[in-house]
């Protein structure tokens, strides 16, 4: 029974070459392309799966109530106090990551990236499997153990078994002897937590003491350098556990705690932790929505191509299915036999889609700037996945095929009732309407966001934006005047000047200052450090009162500018000379975007510093970059022979502050290319289909006197109208989402009707030439042969 | 009017040539009501397409009005499509999609009629074939002969000089295909110079002039009765 609806399927698309054809290599494109976007979701969905705890295993964040920050790093003595005054917390180590630990091979030494000093029960919180049937407990008890990864240990000790063998290794300074206690399995990319080797706690308690001259690091509640991980009890409820944390805050950090604990589910550390600082690997689950949406709409697209094609196509079918209807075939066989055939087409098409995968993964990690890796462990979830996602391609269209060729009535069929016709061209036709729907909101999306980035590149921040450099000083640099006044002697210099951090600022520091007017309310001011000259070098102007001058002897330390923002939420009137924060209101400078368009422009007060001046900004003649470079790295050798020279232009700083918008659009643009070519494919499919079943009609006209001019019209007509009514409805849908998204801007362009418009003419263009070829040779036909047989 | 000199179709197959005309000459005046027949294949359908501009013969002169119609420009031979001659074929060919009034209409539209006048000339038709309540339909719901009707209203809407009709009853029964007839020779006394083709003896006699094909040879011209001064104005 099966092999005979087998049978008849293959011979069917063996008659139908052409549209199994551009079914099989449309489908195989969208779905490569979507495969390639899932594996990526997938990677990043699957992070910290491989934890067999996971959902007892959680993350101590550390809260800063001064700072409003939120930390991943608390001090070293949490983990033992947390584990002996909660039962419900049955394991509970401190991680740190061990810098310059080298080890030595045939007399080389050599960098181990990723050494983790810990306990042995990380072991037992993490799920690390052993290579070998050895145990994981007590590994990291002796101060000289050393646990390898798989790599290492291959690496350290090729073709034998390193455990029990001894290691001389170089770390702190020193030479040290450690004893292989293990060797563990390496740990899969899609695990935040990272270790290539394991060392005893105590040599970073050591390294810590030293550092800070202090020998209490493993007891001090303030030394904040650890990672704490606990493993709570199966039973255990972790809002209970945090009701309870913060009596344990004020029973060891005092009656007004500035520390606030919290507990952090190993799940949410990759997706959960945009605002945690020093959180190590972090996804972004906007990127995440972004691709899956991009994924859903090209699979729309493709799935839509496939139903376009083959109810065209059995269209032609559809007198062979009445008549088989009147010698009395089952309806649900014909049905059977339309659902295998589109399946056996998507399952055709699965490993050219894998094929095609495969060879577009590295160009398409570049593009997402991320490694696209098909982690072994996931293997299943790609597999089930693509699967689904092919089956259900095929399967949604045999269905909507099956069920429109088995309602048809008998009569209808036979007698090929035209209204039947116009109303399934209508569904056609919408769509194709929604497939150029999508692609149109694409193109018009791209366009958006390329110009909002080329806005947020030209835009005047308000300070010059081009022709300074950057020179990195480093931190506690005593002797940055002299080296400033050296740059200066160039003629091509045309101002330089230090301070703390060049613009656009990447950091923020902001105190709260209270309201003139009103105490009670407090305003958010950023501040600024900089040396003199500063603001003239960056060009922004002083509009009230004076720049910072080296004729007041008091400025360095007593006086402060603010910019119009503060002047108007402190609701100061006469700002200069009054007294602010033990300063004096010395001038007001004119808005300018500290940051980068993302955020508004923040009150701000600029403060003169010489003990924290880490840049030099250095204005310089247009076009003279090239000469000043050398010089600039001359003077520095002279000045600072110790430290590196590095610097950068401020033009690719301010790209860089929006390289992601850059990425997107790139990204937008790709997609919206894919969408097209598989919709054209659709397109092209079609219309061929459309131009053959209308060769008795165009015959009939030709006969009567129609010239092939208007034949090409009739044909142009109804996708013109496609065409308009596709990229009418993308000016609402894209101007919707678009607003949303220039919503993360608080200075943005505006959006411009000629975005739709080339959105128009790209896919008017693409559209017409796929469908002129067809009508062109369908323009052409020979009305003799057209018409000889009935 | 016409004028056909020495006219060969031949297809070249591998190994042969296969002649489906052979030197075949051929006279017709305006006013003329002509009936091409013979065995199947002997080339009729050939020649008729040959004088309908659809096809273009292997050898020979073919003139109208004195005209030589051989390499015709793609715009003349659409002229002439439009405004000279038209057709009435064996199966109709309707077109599907369109209905009765549609399908009437379309030679109009390429004619350039105005929407007004194409409205009153196709009306005045559909009364002339009793089809005024069958406008909307699709020619699927017509019977065999309605749609051979419809056909000839296509046919004959734009005032053609020249009708050629291949086989126009050969898919009727003989009671629909009398009705064809008559209406044909109603044509032709009004003026209109008809070619049919025919495998029919009794509809070949309402012309004026049966000719006979045979493997693409003429083999007879000979006037019918109806050929008759007094018949003809
Ligand atoms: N393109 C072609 N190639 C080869 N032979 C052809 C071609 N077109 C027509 N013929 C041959 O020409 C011959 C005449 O065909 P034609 O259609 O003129 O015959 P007919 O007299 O109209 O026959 P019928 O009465 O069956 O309609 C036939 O034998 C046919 O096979
Ligand atoms: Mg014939």
């Amino acid at each position: 029974m099966f092999r005979n609806y087998f049978k008849t399927a293959f011979r069917f698309l063996k008659q139908n070459k052409l549209f199994a054809a551009i079914n099989v290599i449309g489908l195989s494109i969208a779905l490569a392309a979507s495969f390639i976007i899932l594996l990526f979701v997938i990677n990043e969905l699957s992070y910290n799966q491989v934890h067999k705890n996971k959902k007892q295993v959680y993350r101590v964040l550390n809260y800063y109530v001064d700072f409003k920050g939120t930390n991943s790093y608390t001090p070293y003595i949490l983990a033992s106090a947390l584990k002996e005054e909660f039962p419900q917390i049955k394991k509970a180590v401190r991680c740190r990551n061990v810098n310059g630990l080298k080890l030595k091979l045939n007399n080389e030494l050599i960098n181990v990236w990723n050494a983790v000093a810990t306990n042995s029960e990380i072991f037992d919180i993490f799920t690390l499997p052993m290579v070998g049937n050895q145990s994981n407990q007590k590994l990291l008890d002796d101060p000289n153990a050393i646990v390898l990864s798989r790599d290492e240990a291959e690496k350290f000790f090729p073709q034998q078994n390193a455990v029990g063998k001894e290691i001389t290794g170089y770390l702190n300074n020193q030479e040290h002897i450690f004893i292989v206690k293990g060797v563990f399995e390496n740990i899969p990319p899609n695990s935040t937590f990272q270790a290539q080797c394991f060392l005893n706690n105590q040599w970073k308690v050591d390294d810590i003491n030293k550092s800070f001259n202090i020998t209490n690091a493993d007891v001090d509640w303030d030394k904040d350098f650890w990672i704490t991980w606990v493993l709570l009890s199966e039973d255990s409820n972790p809002k209970d556990l945090q009701k309870q944390i913060h009596a344990f805050e004020i029973k060891h950090l005092g009656e007004k705690p500035l520390k606030i604990y919290s507990l952090q589910n190993l799940s949410d550390v990759y997706l959960g932790s945009e605002q945690v600082m020093n959180s190590g690997m972090k996804g972004n689950i906007n990127n995440i929505r972004l691709f899956l949406a991009i994924a859903i709409l090209i699979v729309l697209v493709a799935a839509f191509n496939f139903i376009i094609l083959s109810t065209a196509v059995s269209t032609g079918r559809a007198k062979e299915i009445g008549i088989r209807k009147t010698n009395g075939a089952p309806i649900n066989s014909l049905r059977i036999q339309l659902l295998i055939e589109s399946v056996l087409i998507s399952v055709m098409v699965l490993p050219i889609a894998l094929i095609l995968a495969k060879i577009g993964l590295p160009y398409a990690g570049q593009l997402f700037q991320t490694k696209l890796e098909i982690i072994p462990s996931n293997i299943v979830f790609y597999c089930l996945i693509y699967l689904c996602l092919t089956l259900f391609i095929g399967l949604a269209s045999g269905i909507y095929t099956s069920a429109y060729l088995s309602r048809l009535k008998v009569m209808d069929v036979l007698r090929n009732t035209p209204m039947s016709g116009k109303s399934k061209q209508f569904f056609r036709s919408s769509l194709i309407v929604i497939q150029l729907l999508i692609f149109c909101s694409f193109v018009a999306s791209t366009l958006i966001i390329r110009s909002q980035y080329q806005y947020a590149l030209n835009k005047d921040p308000g300070y010059i934006n081009k022709n300074i450099v950057l020179v990195d000083l480093g931190r506690d640099f005593k002797g940055y005047s002299a080296y400033i006044n050296s740059v200066k002697s160039n003629p091509n210099v045309i101002m330089a000047a230090g301070t703390m951090e060049g613009l656009p600022m990447m950091s923020s520091m902001a105190s709260m200052i209270s309201n003139f007017q009103d105490n009670t309310q407090k305003v958010k001011v950023e501040g600024m450090a900089i040396d003199f000259n500063f603001l003239k070098t960056m060009g922004i102007s002083v509009i009230q009162g004076r720049d910072f001058s080296e004729e007041f002897g008091s400025d360095m330390t007593n006086s402060m500018i603010l910019n119009e923002s503060a002047v108007k939420q402190l609701s100061i009137t006469d700002p200069v000379g009054k007294k602010m924060e033990s300063s004096v209101i010395i001038g007001v400078v004119k808005d300018f975007n500290l940051h980068s368009l993302h955020t508004d422009i923040p009150p701000l007060m600029i403060n003169m510093t010489d003990r924290y001046i880490e840049q030099v900004a250095i204005r310089y003649q247009p076009g003279t970059l090239s000469q000043l470079i050398p010089f600039l790295e001359k003077e520095w050798e002279k000045a600072a022979p110790d430290r590196p020279f590095s610097y950068s232009r401020i033009e690719d700083i301010i790209e860089s502050l929006y390289s992601s918008e850059k990425n997107l659009s790139t990204i937008v643009t790709l997609f919206a290319l894919f969408t097209l070519l598989i919709s054209s494919f659709g397109l092209f499919g079609l219309t061929l289909f459309i131009a053959r079943s209308r060769t008795k009609e165009i015959g009939i006209k030709k006969v009567f006197g129609s010239t092939g001019k208007t034949i090409i019209y009739s044909f142009l007509k109804g996708n013109l109208l496609m065409v308009l009514f596709a990229s009418l409805l993308s000016v609402p849908i894209t101007i919707y989402f678009m607003t949303r998204w220039l919503d993360n801007f608080s200075y943005h362009t505006t959006i411009s009707w000629w975005v739709f418009a080339i959105a128009f003419g790209v896919v008017a263009v693409v559209v017409f030439s796929t469908v002129l070829i067809h009508s062109f040779r369908a323009s052409r036909i020979n009305p003799v042969e057209a018409l000889r047989y009935e | 009017m016409i004028h056909l000199s020495n006219i060969d179709k031949y297809y070249d197959s591998k190994f042969q040539r296969t002649f489906v005309l052979k030197a075949v000459n051929l006279e017709v005046k305006e006013g003329e009501f002509v009936s091409i027949m013979g065995p199947s294949g002997s080339g009729k359908s050939t020649l008729l397409n040959i004088i309908g501009l659809l096809d273009a013969p292997s050898a020979g002169e073919y003139s109208l009005y004195e005209k030589s119609a051989l390499d015709l420009k793609e715009k003349d031979r659409v002229a002439y499509h439009r405004n000279f001659m038209s057709f009435i074929f064996q199966a109709y060919h309707l077109i599907e999609e369109m209905t009765v009034y549609e399908n009437i209409e379309t030679p109009l539209i390429y004619k350039g009629v105005k929407s007004r006048d194409r409205q009153a000339m196709v009306a005045e038709l559909l009364d002339r074939f009793n089809m005024v309540a069958k406008k909307d339909l699709f020619p699927q719901q017509l019977s065999g002969g309605q749609q051979q009707l419809v056909g000839i209203a296509r046919a004959i809407i734009g005032k053609p000089k020249l009708l050629l009709a291949d086989e126009p009853t050969g898919n009727l029964q003989s009671v629909q295909g009398e009705m064809i007839m008559e209406t044909l020779q109603e044509l032709n006394r009004e003026g209109m110079t008809i070619i049919q083709v025919t495998h029919n003896e009794l509809f070949a006699q309402y012309g004026k002039r049966v000719i006979r094909l045979e493997d693409g040879i003429v083999r007879g011209d000979i006037s019918t009765k109806n050929n008759q001064p007094a018949m003809v104005k």
